[in-house]
């Protein structure tokens, strides 16, 4: 909990250069419908990992080479997720753009690795 | 034929059965029944008419040359409407009954006929409420009801009883009738003679005939106006029809030629045998992976459309706990709301009290013991307010309206109820289409392994070309459909337009206007021999009512007959071969009485007749005259009901004894001159007070009778 009178900073949204590369690759694109892409967008799929790996309360900070390419900021307010992300600010993550890109970070390492296991992305609403 | 037995039972004046025995030994023909007025002269006239033809109409009556409609008297009634039921037995009986038998001898054997009519007391006295019935004997045969009416007809058509029941008081009307012009009376009496009124009236159905075929010759002429025009319009649609089958032809001829193209392309497929067959295996395999992989990119963007929102769920794991904490947490707040508020009401209630304090108690408003007391425990009361509001307002719970925006913020991370569901389903039809894709591709990686190059390309060229042929083949059957439902309608419209033509000048008004033109010639035929009978009638009347009235007037040295012109006017003729422009009544009258006899011989009906106050318009020699004429030694039986005054009793026994059969007096009690139980003479006539004859006493056997009742009795004048 955090005092009414403190400002959590907001902070920008990014992840690895493979994460945002998995994420292209999970953008549905019409001349191959049997791939396992279910999202429009990157930032859809940025939006699932983050909530993915918010759920599990797991975080990853963004590693490597262009560790913070950007998801567009217009497509994801990080200010609307405030409210449940505020208790978990800390000193690592000291930023709501922060938390967020460790929580998609973790949940597009998850997501890779459902997918390696032959399984659809999907199957991790369960 | 002669009347034998008359029987009244309940009819005007006669109350009770009354038999009227006309047999004789003798065969002359008169018969006479003399009565003072309301004796039932004419109730006995009237009760054969009624036995007969089962009505009896009032008397007629003549205005302005021409007949009024005599009225049909009731059976029951009021006293103006003229009653035919017996009073006493109408009001007295519980069943009032009134009847009449006529027995007779005919040519065709014995005549009974029995007429009986009841009165249902059960609903109001109408004649509507009469039963009525009718039996008739002729010969061995029997009838009732209505074959039983017309079995009198037959023998007594009731279109001729003016000339066998005659009206004395109702022969200057008649007479009148007769000698003015244009009278339709006369000539529908002599109709009636003739019985033409059947053929009248099946002439005047030919007439009906005739306008229906006229009519419907003017139908089928409208329609064949109509046909006529619909004959163009079937020409119209013939050619159209013709066209339309052209067209089929066409079509069918096409087919056949894209048909065999076909035969010969599968024909060469069939030669390459085995591989073919792979071809047509890949051909459809190639189909059915074109058609899945449509299916599943259908399933793929509904499954992205499904999957839009699935973040949510995942998000709600940990947002709803933090959702169900700010919600109670309001609640509380709102509660923390209320007792600030309640806290700061009491310390302001209190600061006010302590300035004021007048020695009074704000609480109980009684006066206080000790104010200094009083004001220490107050100011205590403050202290204790105010650390309550400190506590409240620290600051531990947050602002209710900060608590609103936090729940706003969660609720739009909420899903929606169904959402998984939504999203596993999209999943798992995704799923199956892609293993039917996989295994579509996998099996055509199989086959395509087992198909040539060259046998590809060959069969290639061929299926292509079948596929070209195939479709032109599906295209050329639709344009036939289409052309053949086009020359069907065609046709159809050829048809109907055809059977309407059909009735142009067909057989029907061919066949009408034969029949047309037959019946014209059949009505001029029945009204020609009419004319001729109407003709031959009127020379036959007018012999016939010469002869009666040479016989009866006393001037037969001035008239030479009786004239009847072609609209049966009749004219008394002189000897100088002029006529009687000026002739008596009594001449007139016997004019008249001819005329009827005359008619009724031409009728050739042999029946008795009636004549009821025969003598009202004759004068003394006239009276005897006709008496004399009619009463004979034998032929038809002619019975006169006279008034006394017409004929004295004494009078006409004397005077035509021989002739008469039988005659009757009608007397009321008050009428009789001997004793009806001893026929002794020696009867008293009591009167009371006011010299009204009351009561009759026979003085040889002391039997008495009530002077003052109107039931009439008839006896046999002993001659």
């Amino acid at each position: 909990m955090f005092e009414n009178n403190e400002k959590i900073k907001s902070g920008s949204v990014g992840v690895s250069a493979n994460v945002k590369q998995f994420f292209s690759g999970l953008v549905y694109q019409s001349d191959n419908p049997e791939v396992d892409a279910p999202f429009e967008s990157i930032v859809e799929a940025f939006r699932f990992a983050f909530a993915l790996g918010h759920s599990l309360k797991i975080t990853k900070k963004p590693t490597g080479k262009n560790s913070t390419a950007n998801i567009a900021p217009r497509s994801f307010v990080v200010e609307h997720y405030s409210v449940i992300l505020e208790a978990d600010i800390d000193e690592e993550f000291n930023s709501l753009g922060a938390l967020i890109s460790a929580y998609a970070e973790a949940g597009a390492e998850l997501m890779m690795k459902t997918q390696t296991d032959g399984k659809s992305i999907l199957s991790l609403l369960d | 034929m002669r009347l034998q037995y008359l029987v009244l039972h309940n009819i005007g004046p006669f109350r009770g059965r009354q038999i009227i025995d006309l047999n004789t030994d003798k065969s002359d023909t008169g018969y006479a029944f003399f009565a003072a007025n309301g004796r039932g002269k004419t109730s006995i006239y009237n009760a054969m008419r009624w036995c007969l033809f089962g009505e009896v109409k009032t008397r007629v009556r003549a205005g302005s040359g021409s007949k009024i409609k005599p009225k049909i008297r009731p059976i029951t009634g009021e006293e103006e409407d003229e009653p035919l039921m017996n009073s006493s037995a109408y009001e007295e009986d519980r069943i009032p009954e009134m009847s009449v038998i006529l027995m007779a001898e005919g040519s065709q054997g014995k005549i009974q006929i029995t007429r009986d009519v009841k009165v249902h007391r059960a609903g109001k006295r109408r004649d509507d409420n009469l039963i009525e019935s009718l039996l008739v004997q002729l010969g061995d045969d029997t009838e009732t009801g209505q074959d039983a009416e017309e079995m009198i007809q037959k023998f007594f058509p009731s279109s001729l009883q003016q000339f066998f029941f005659i009206d004395g008081e109702a022969l200057e009307e008649y007479q009148s009738m007769i000698e003015q012009d244009d009278i339709q009376g006369l000539k529908d009496d002599v109709e009636a003679v003739l019985r033409l009124p059947s053929i009248t009236r099946g002439l005047e159905d030919l007439v009906s005939i005739k306008r229906k075929i006229q009519s419907n010759i003017e139908t089928v002429n409208k329609l064949s106006q109509k046909a006529v025009k619909a004959r163009d319009e079937a020409e119209q649609f013939r050619i159209q029809m013709e066209v339309a089958q052209r067209e089929v032809e066409y079509a069918r001829g096409q087919i056949s030629k894209v048909q065999e193209d076909l035969d010969v392309v599968n024909a060469e497929i069939e030669k390459h045998g085995e591989m073919a067959e792979i071809v047509n295996q890949k051909r459809e395999l190639e189909l059915r992976l074109e058609a899945t992989n449509a299916a599943l990119i259908r399933s793929a963007e509904h499954r992205i459309k499904m999957s839009a929102e699935s973040w949510k769920l995942l998000i709600w794991k940990q947002a709803e706990p933090l959702y169900l904490y700010y919600e109670n947490q309001i609640t509380t707040a709102n509660q923390v709301d209320w007792e600030i508020k309640t806290a700061q009401s009491k310390l302001d209630r209190l600061n006010e009290e302590y300035k004021r304090m007048d020695g009074i108690c704000a609480k109980c408003g009684q006066k206080v013991p000790d104010i200094e007391k009083h004001m220490k425990e107050i100011k205590v009361e403050i202290k204790q307010s105010q650390d309550k509001l400190k506590h409240l307002n620290s600051g531990s719970i947050m602002q209710v309206d900060e608590l609103n925006i936090r729940l706003g913020s969660l609720t739009s991370l909420k899903p929606q109820r169904g959402d998984l569901e939504r999203a596993k389903a999209a999943e798992e039809a995704w799923l199956i289409d892609k293993s039917s894709v996989e295994s579509l591709a996998e099996k055509l990686k199989k086959i395509n392994a087992k198909v040539t190059e060259k046998a590809t390309t060959e069969l290639g060229e061929l299926g292509t070309k079948r596929g070209s042929k195939e479709q032109l083949l599906r295209t050329l059957n639709v344009k036939l459909k289409n052309v053949m439902k086009d020359a069907a309608e065609k046709e159809r419209s050829f048809e109907n337009a055809d059977s309407k033509s059909g009735l142009s000048n067909s057989s029907l008004p061919s066949k009408d206007n034969q029949t047309n033109s037959i019946i014209i010639k059949l009505i001029k035929t029945i009204q020609n021999t009419i004319e001729s009978y109407r003709k031959v009638a009127r020379r036959d009347v007018e012999q016939a009512a010469s002869k009666v009235f040479m016989e009866v007037t006393n001037a037969t040295e001035v008239y030479n007959g009786i004239s009847l012109d072609d609209n049966f006017r009749a004219k008394i003729r002189l000897k100088n071969g002029k006529f009687d422009v000026a002739p008596s009544s009594g001449t007139k009258s016997i004019m008249t009485i001819s005329i009827i006899d005359g008619l009724r011989q031409v009728s050739g009906l042999e029946a008795p007749i009636f004549f009821d106050t025969p003598g009202r318009s004759l004068d003394e020699k006239h009276k005897q005259a006709m008496l004399e004429y009619f009463w004979k030694e034998k032929g038809q039986q002619f019975l006169i009901f006279a008034h006394s005054g017409e004929y004295k009793v004494d009078e006409t026994m004397r005077d035509f004894g021989p002739k008469i059969a039988k005659a009757w007096e009608l007397w009321w009690p008050r009428d009789y001159t001997y004793c009806l139980k001893c026929k002794s003479q020696e009867i008293i006539r009591h009167k009371d007070g006011n010299g009204e004859n009351i009561r009759g006493e026979c003085m040889n056997c002391n039997h008495e009778w009530d002077n003052t009742l109107k039931n009439t009795t008839i006896l046999e004048v002993k001659k």
